[in-house]
């Protein structure tokens, strides 16, 4: 066995390998699993915003945590999660007011949180956060209790989307025809935001939100699916995760990152492909 | 027995003008009604109203004598044809997965059903059409499509907006044909949109009419 390989497999012997390959399956799992209807819906953009939406809540929680007796992940949680609600609910309420396209929307809220999170920590100078940690996470400083946290929302969006499966496609395909005949497509309108937001935020401290949103869209534009859950789309996202982490341990790279990577190749090989094809039949 | 009826009903958007003076109206009888009317005159929106899709800016609507519901159900037997555009283009659904969404949420789908889609495939000329993307078939296509998933559950009422506008002339008279075997055969009202009805006025027992002056934002409906 060659001596680098070596070198990889003694890596997993230690804890934070072990549980940096747990969480990055649980989250690949995850995001295969949720990816066709965030794609397919043309809401890839709501990773990046949430993303961004999160960021004041996090200094809020960081802030409260200093001055009060809660613990600190629960104060940070529950700080991400208001303002992304917040965040998402003004995202909408702009859309729907001002009738402007759902991106444009998205991006006045994106900077705007943004820019609240910049100002909170100029504001709190004791307030030690590098804004590239909520970006881009790091999946080696996770602890076991973060792997509870992936596989709850693992389970909830597993379920969520087996479960209500003829809905979304329905929901996806045609949102008016399915309200017609009787598909939940009031249910699935709530529900969505909802889910993509929990799936954000469960993920955010391990790969980051930017990573998190790539990894929601990458699977989806690798093989275009015919229903919402695809067995093809989450092996594809599993078997990204596993090359990312791979690649990462052999030559010391962030892991989110890495994965990304990973996919982003195989789209720019699949365009490839698809374009010499097209070259050929003409 | 009444299968729609409104009550000064006005159609629009909330914080814009109304898109039609109040009009009121019933239909107690199986038939083809027209809804003619120009571009943007608030055809599609009136449609969408009776269906319960868009909440009334004033008025009342009644499907089968009782206020739209406002959770629908396959068992109320209403069925809608949107225009093609409707459809999520991104969303490469078969054609079979497509049409077989017109049995509802709660149907178990089995092989006679199966039989049934090819068999409502093979009548609109889409046969070995049911495991391509739905997306890849032509504008026509998609349209009869549209209309086998509507009409596979055997609806009581169905409302279809701008069907003929994708269609040539020999499928827009089998749409014609089929919708009017419908309407006299199985009693099914049917409430369908269109610029004109020209080459199809055997086939309407009524006609709802928008007219507009070309400087006024707000239509004048009579039945």
């Amino acid at each position: 066995m060659p001596p680098s390989f070596l070198n990889l497999i003694q890596t997993f012997e230690f804890e934070f390998a072990q549980i940096a390959l747990i969480a990055t399956v649980l989250i690949t799992l995850m995001c295969g699993c949720l990816s066709p209807v965030v794609v397919l819906k043309q809401r890839a953009y709501l990773g990046d915003t949430l993303s961004h939406l999160v960021f004041p809540g996090v200094i809020a929680g960081i802030i409260i945590a200093k001055f009060s007796s809660f613990p600190f992940w629960a104060c940070v949680l529950i700080g991400a999660t208001v303002t992304a609600f917040i965040g998402n609910f003004i995202s909408e309420w702009i859309l729907k007011t001002l009738k402007i396209p759902p991106d444009a929307s998205a991006i006045i809220c994106l900077t705007s949180f943004f820019a609240i999170g910049i100002i909170a920590i100029s504001s709190n100078k004791g307030t030690r956060i590098d804004p590239e940690s909520i970006l881009f996470g790091d999946v080696l400083t996770l602890g076991a209790n973060d792997l509870y946290v992936l596989l709850f929302s693992l389970i909830i969006v597993f379920i969520s989307i087996i479960s209500l499966r003829k809905h979304w496609d329905a929901w996806l395909s045609d949102p008016e025809f399915a309200e017609i005949v009787g598909f939940k497509v009031k249910l699935l309108d709530r529900l969505f935001p909802f889910l993509m937001t929990f799936a954000i935020l469960s993920g955010i401290f391990a790969v980051g939100g930017l990573m998190i949103s790539a990894l929601l869209t990458l699977p989806t534009i690798i093989y275009q699916p015919r229903s919402v859950f695809s067995p093809i789309v989450v092996l594809l996202s599993f078997i990204g995760g596993i090359l990312g982490i791979l690649i990462a341990f052999s030559f010391n790279w962030p892991v989110g990152p890495s994965i990304v990577l990973v996919g982003f190749i195989t789209i720019l090989t699949k365009t490839f492909v698809v374009h010499l094809q097209t070259q050929r039949r003409i | 027995m009444s299968y729609l009826s409104w009550e000064n009903l006005v159609v629009g958007y909330p914080n814009k003008c109304p898109l039609i003076h109040p009009f009121s109206g019933e239909v107690n009888q199986p038939g083809i009604y027209a809804v003619i009317g120009q571009n943007g005159c608030g055809k599609s929106t009136l449609l969408k109203t009776w269906l319960g899709l868009i909440q009334p800016l004033q008025g009342k609507v009644c499907i089968n004598n009782k206020p739209i519901p406002t959770e629908h159900d396959i068992s109320q037997g209403i069925a809608y044809v949107p225009q093609f555009h409707a459809v999520n283009r991104y969303f490469h659904m078969t054609v079979q997965d497509f049409v077989k969404q017109g049995f509802g949420p709660k149907h178990k789908t089995t092989s006679a059903d199966v039989q049934k889609i090819l068999g409502m495939l093979s009548e609109w000329q889409l046969s070995g059409y049911e495991n391509r993307s739905f997306h890849e078939l032509s504008g026509g296509q998609k349209t009869r499509a549209m209309i086998a998933r509507a009409i596979i559950s055997k609806p009581k009422m169905l409302f279809l907006d701008e069907p003929l506008a994708s269609l040539d002339s020999c499928c827009q008279l089998q749409l014609m044909d089929t919708l009017y075997d419908l309407s006299k055969e199985k009693k099914v009202c049917i409430f369908m949109i269109d610029h004109h009805f020209e080459n199809f006025t055997s086939y309407i027992s009524g006609k709802i009419t928008f007219t507009r002056r070309h400087d006024q934002e707000t239509s004048v409906v009579f039945i």
